[in-house]
């Protein structure tokens, strides 16, 4: 129930943008951008891909990306979303191809623990027009797909050298907080990925922009190992006031995406104080 | 219980007769799509674009039916259950 009122809450955000934050044109691509979305979604869910919560979910982001950030930022979640799905297709074919992640549906708690940072930022961008905002947003697709390219690569790849983050004790594979040379490597490459991308568009500090991106994400996929080892390994509680949570796979990615959010930005404000 | 008793509890199979969106949401998507029809239909009945219902009638219509017309899509169907597949 919660994630469903991040739904409502974003989807009445965007409703006060496109009435009171948004000129002619803009207008008329967050229309165009529901119906689009729209479109897909209900497709992906006929295709089993995503559930009916997720399908909602999918579509308030989808409308969010492109309806506010255009083809850029659409871009950069497409370039997550199927650099993920080829690598998790190629890596899991050989060995069960029944199980292949583009079967499986994807559910409203995924689509906002990785997308959540991004959607964020993105409307705070749309109303500020502050270029923080905007580098803040692509940093959280960098660390969503930082995390799924050290996941996916490194469990793969290494079956054996595993070792724990808090402790460096070697566990097997696939264990939460569990991290490997090569998945680390990926990881850092996924994050420099979605960072040089944006070399591409028109940013006023472009060098400064892209690495701040790519620490960011690459921060944001450590602590997930972190909070993976903390909250999943250990089994610990999070205690928020009065509130005990127990935290698993989605809020510790939504948890580790906030940290790599705030990584870029204040990697993104040194740099630029130390580039002036 | 078989096929007749369901049919006579009034209890339905999930999935297979239930629908995306059931009577609740259509509702709510047409009140909302009247609503919106409705605020930009004063806006061009007064034609004015400093006039009393354009600047402090219509917004608000055409405000609540896009509050309401989402509602009638993000709400979910009861009948569907926890499934949401």
């Amino acid at each position: 129930m919660q994630i469903r009122l991040l739904n409502y809450g974003f989807y009445f955000a965007l409703i006060l943008i496109f009435m009171l934050a948004s000129g002619p044109f803009d207008k008329i691509r967050i229309l165009l951008a529901f119906f689009f979305s729209g479109t897909l979604c209900y497709i992906s869910f006929i295709f089993r891909w995503l559930s009916l919560d997720g399908m909602k979910a999918a579509i308030v982001m989808g409308t969010v990306t492109l309806g506010l950030g255009g083809w850029e930022f659409t871009l950069y979640l497409l370039l997550f979303f199927i650099s993920s799905n080829i690598i998790g297709a190629v890596l899991d074919a050989p060995d069960n191809p029944q199980e292949l992640k583009l079967s499986e549906r994807r559910t409203d708690e995924q689509v906002w623990a990785n997308g959540f940072w991004f959607a964020f930022f993105l409307c705070l961008w749309f109303v500020t027009d502050l270029e923080i905002f905007a580098v803040a947003s692509i940093a959280g697709v960098a660390a969503a797909t930082s995390d799924t390219w050290a996941t996916l690569i490194g469990g793969y790849s290494n079956k054996k050298d595993v070792w724990l983050i808090s402790n460096f004790k070697k566990v097997p594979s696939g264990t939460d907080g569990g991290i490997s040379i090569n998945g680390t490597v990926s990881g850092l490459l996924g994050a420099i990925f979605i960072g040089l991308m944006t070399l591409f568009f028109s940013y006023s500090l472009p060098l400064v922009t892209a690495i701040s991106i790519a620490v960011g994400g690459f921060v944001g996929c450590l602590s997930d190992s972190v909070f993976g080892s903390r909250y999943q390994f250990y089994k610990r509680k999070l205690n928020f006031f009065k509130f005990q949570l127990k935290p698993e796979n989605n809020l510790v990615n939504w948890m580790a995406g906030a940290v790599g959010v705030a990584t870029c930005i204040l990697t993104y404000q040194l740099l630029s104080y130390a580039m002036v | 219980m078989s096929t007749k008793n369901i049919r006579r509890s009034g209890l339905k199979r999930k999935g297979a007769e239930t629908m995306l969106f059931g009577k609740e949401n259509y509702l709510l998507m047409t009140i909302g799509f009247v609503l919106l029809v409705t605020g930009f239909l004063i806006m061009r009945i007064e034609n004015e674009i400093n006039g009393f219902f354009s600047l402090f009638i219509a917004p608000w219509i055409i405000f609540a039916g896009f509050v309401t017309f989402g509602l009638g899509i993000l709400k979910k169907n009861p009948a569907l259950g926890d499934t949401a597949d």
